[in-house]
C-alpha cells in the first residue's frame, strides 16, 4: 500500500510537467543558412554571466510557484549556434549535472560536437526526475541532401553536410541521446523525395532514433505557387512512407503523423536573450514585434513573478479557434509569434491565437491531412 | 492480416469521427447498465456521450473524393 502511494505521488509529480527555459547563449553563428529567420539580426555581445544565470535559475527552481507547478526544468540552449559560447554551455551543464530537477536540450548545427563531447559524456547517463525525458538531448539540424548542401553553407559558402554527418556519427558512437531536425522551403518541395531517401540512409545506418522531422518554412509560405509540385511530391512521399511503415511499423517522417500541438510558449516556457531580457520563447526574440513580446528581465528582482503571471495568463486563455477544431489536417505547425506578426486583429490574445491567419499554411496542412487519410485507408486494409 | 496502426499514426478527421462515435456509443451502453443502480453517474455518462457526438464533424463528399484520388495515386506507386 505504501509503495502504491509512493508510486502514485511520483506519478503526480511527473504529471506536473517540466518548464522549458530557453537560454540564448549567443546570437553568433558559424553557418549562413539562406532561409534562417535570424539572418538579418546583427549579433550582439554576449552579456549573460554564468553566476547571475545560475543564481536566477536556482531562484526559479526554489520558488513556491515553480515547485507547486513543475517537477523540473529543461534548460534549452539556443542561439545563433549556442555552442559558439562554449564556456557558458559547458558551465551550465557542469553546474546542474547532479541536479535531478534539471535536464538539457541543445539545438546545434553539429559543427562543435567533438569539442562538446566531454561534457555530453558526463551528462548522458545521469538521471532526470521525469524518467520519460533524458538528462541531455542534442538536436542536430540536418535538412537531408541535396537541400542541405545547397542552403546550409558555412560563412565561406562551403557545403556543410559532411560536418553534420560526422557529428551524427560521433553522437551515435558515444551513445548520446540525439535527434534530427530538418527544414524545407516551399520552392524546393520537389526535392523532398531525395531528402527523405538521404535521411532514410541515416536511419538504416543508425537506427530508429533517426527520423525525418520536417519543419516547413513558416515565415515565407509559398504554397499556392508550388501547389502542383507539392501535390505530386506528397503522393510520392506517401508511397515511400507506406512501404516504410509496412517494413518497420512506424513512419520515417513526422509529415503524416497526427500531431496538432499547441505551443508551450508563454505557458510552460520562457526565453532569456543575451541581454537577460525575458520573452515567451525564442521566436519572440527575433520577431519584428519583439518589443511587444518582451515581458521582463532577469535583473529584475520580480522576474519570477512576471514569468508566473505570464504563464497563468496564457494557460487561462488557451484558445483553439473553431476553424482549427473543424479542420481535416492531421498535423500542423502553429507558431503563435508568427500568427501574432501576421494577424490584423486587435487584441493580443486574438492575434496570438489567430492560427488561420496564414491561409496558405492551412491549405498545405489540409492537403497533407487528406493524403494522411489515404495512407491510413491503405494501411488499415486486410 | 492488416497492419496494426498504433495511436501515434495519422488519425484524421474520419478516423476521429469513428473514435468519437464508438466512444459515445459505449458510454450510452454503459449508462443503460449503470442507470438502475446510480442515476447520477448514468446522467453524467450520457452527457459525456452527447459531448462526443457533438464533436463529430461532417465530411463533405468533395473531400472524400480528393482522398480517394490520393489513395489511387499512392497505390499506383506501391
Amino acid at each position: 500500500m505504501t509503495n502504491l502511494r509512493k508510486e502514485s505521488e511520483k506519478d503526480c509529480e511527473i504529471q506536473k510537467g517540466v518548464f522549458g527555459l530557453e537560454i540564448t547563449t549567443t546570437q553568433k553563428c558559424n553557418f549562413n543558412c539562406s532561409y534562417c529567420f535570424e539572418k538579418e539580426f546583427l549579433p550582439e555581445e554576449n552579456l549573460l554571466d554564468i553566476n547571475i544565470l545560475t543564481e536566477k535559475i536556482d531562484q526559479l527552481l526554489d520558488s513556491e510557484w515553480f515547485k507547486s507547478n513543475y517537477t523540473g526544468i529543461k534548460l534549452i540552449l539556443w542561439g545563433g549556434e549556442p555552442t559558439l559560447n562554449m564556456p557558458l554551455c559547458k558551465d551550465l551543464m557542469e553546474t546542474y549535472k547532479d541536479n535531478k530537477r534539471v535536464c538539457f536540450f541543445i539545438y546545434t548545427n553539429g559543427s562543435t560536437t567533438e569539442q562538446m563531447m566531454d561534457t555530453y559524456l558526463r551528462l548522458k547517463e545521469l538521471p532526470f526526475v521525469d524518467p520519460s525525458l533524458k538528462k541531455l538531448t542534442v538536436q542536430v539540424s540536418y535538412d537531408g541532401n541535396p537541400v542541405h548542401d545547397t542552403f546550409r553553407k558555412n560563412k565561406k559558402g562551403e557545403p556543410t553536410s559532411n560536418i553534420v554527418k560526422n557529428a551524427i556519427k560521433l553522437l551515435h558512437l558515444n551513445g548520446i541521446n540525439f535527434g534530427l531536425k530538418s527544414t524545407l522551403t516551399w520552392d524546393n518541395y520537389s526535392f523532398i523525395l531525395e531528402t527523405w531517401d538521404d535521411i532514410k540512409s541515416l536511419h538504416d545506418e543508425y537506427g530508429s532514433k533517426i527520423k525525418y522531422a520536417l519543419t516547413m518554412d513558416y515565415y515565407d509560405v509559398r504554397f499556392k505557387e508550388n501547389k502542383d509540385t507539392i501535390k505530386e511530391s506528397l503522393i510520392g512521399l506517401a508511397t515511400k512512407e507506406v512501404k516504410f511503415y509496412r517494413e518497420h511499423g512506424y513512419f520515417l517522417s513526422n509529415i503524416f503523423r497526427s500531431n496538432r500541438p499547441l505551443c508551450a510558449t508563454g505557458k510552460n516556457m520562457a526565453c532569456i536573450d543575451t541581454n537577460g531580457e525575458i520573452y515567451n520563447c525564442h521566436g519572440s526574440v527575433y520577431s519584428k514585434c519583439s518589443d511587444d513580446l518582451k515581458h521582463s528581465n532577469i535583473f529584475d528582482k520580480n522576474f519570477i513573478n512576471t514569468i508566473q503571471r505570464n504563464s497563468v495568463f496564457y494557460k487561462n486563455n488557451d484558445i483553439e479557434p473553431e476553424e482549427c477544431q473543424q479542420c481535416i489536417a492531421g498535423s500542423c505547425l502553429r507558431c503563435n509569434v508568427r500568427k501574432f506578426e501576421e494577424s490584423k486583429k486587435e487584441t493580443l490574445l486574438d492575434r496570438w491565437y489567430d492560427y488561420p491567419v496564414q491561409d496558405q499554411l492551412c491549405e498545405y496542412y489540409r492537403m497533407v491531412g487528406k493524403v494522411g487519410a489515404a495512407i491510413e485507408s491503405i494501411l488499415r486494409e486486410k | 492480416m492488416g497492419v496494426q496502426i498504433p495511436p501515434s499514426s495519422p488519425i484524421t478527421i474520419m478516423n476521429k469521427n469513428k473514435l468519437l462515435y464508438n466512444a459515445a456509443m459505449s458510454l450510452v451502453q454503459s449508462a443503460s447498465f449503470i442507470g438502475p443502480i446510480d442515476r447520477n453517474l448514468s446522467k453524467l455518462l450520457l452527457a459525456k456521450a452527447q459531448e462526443y457526438k457533438d464533436q463529430i464533424v461532417a465530411v463533405d463528399e468533395k473531400v472524400e473524393k480528393e482522398i480517394d484520388e490520393f489513395e489511387k495515386g499512392i497505390r499506383e506507386g506501391l
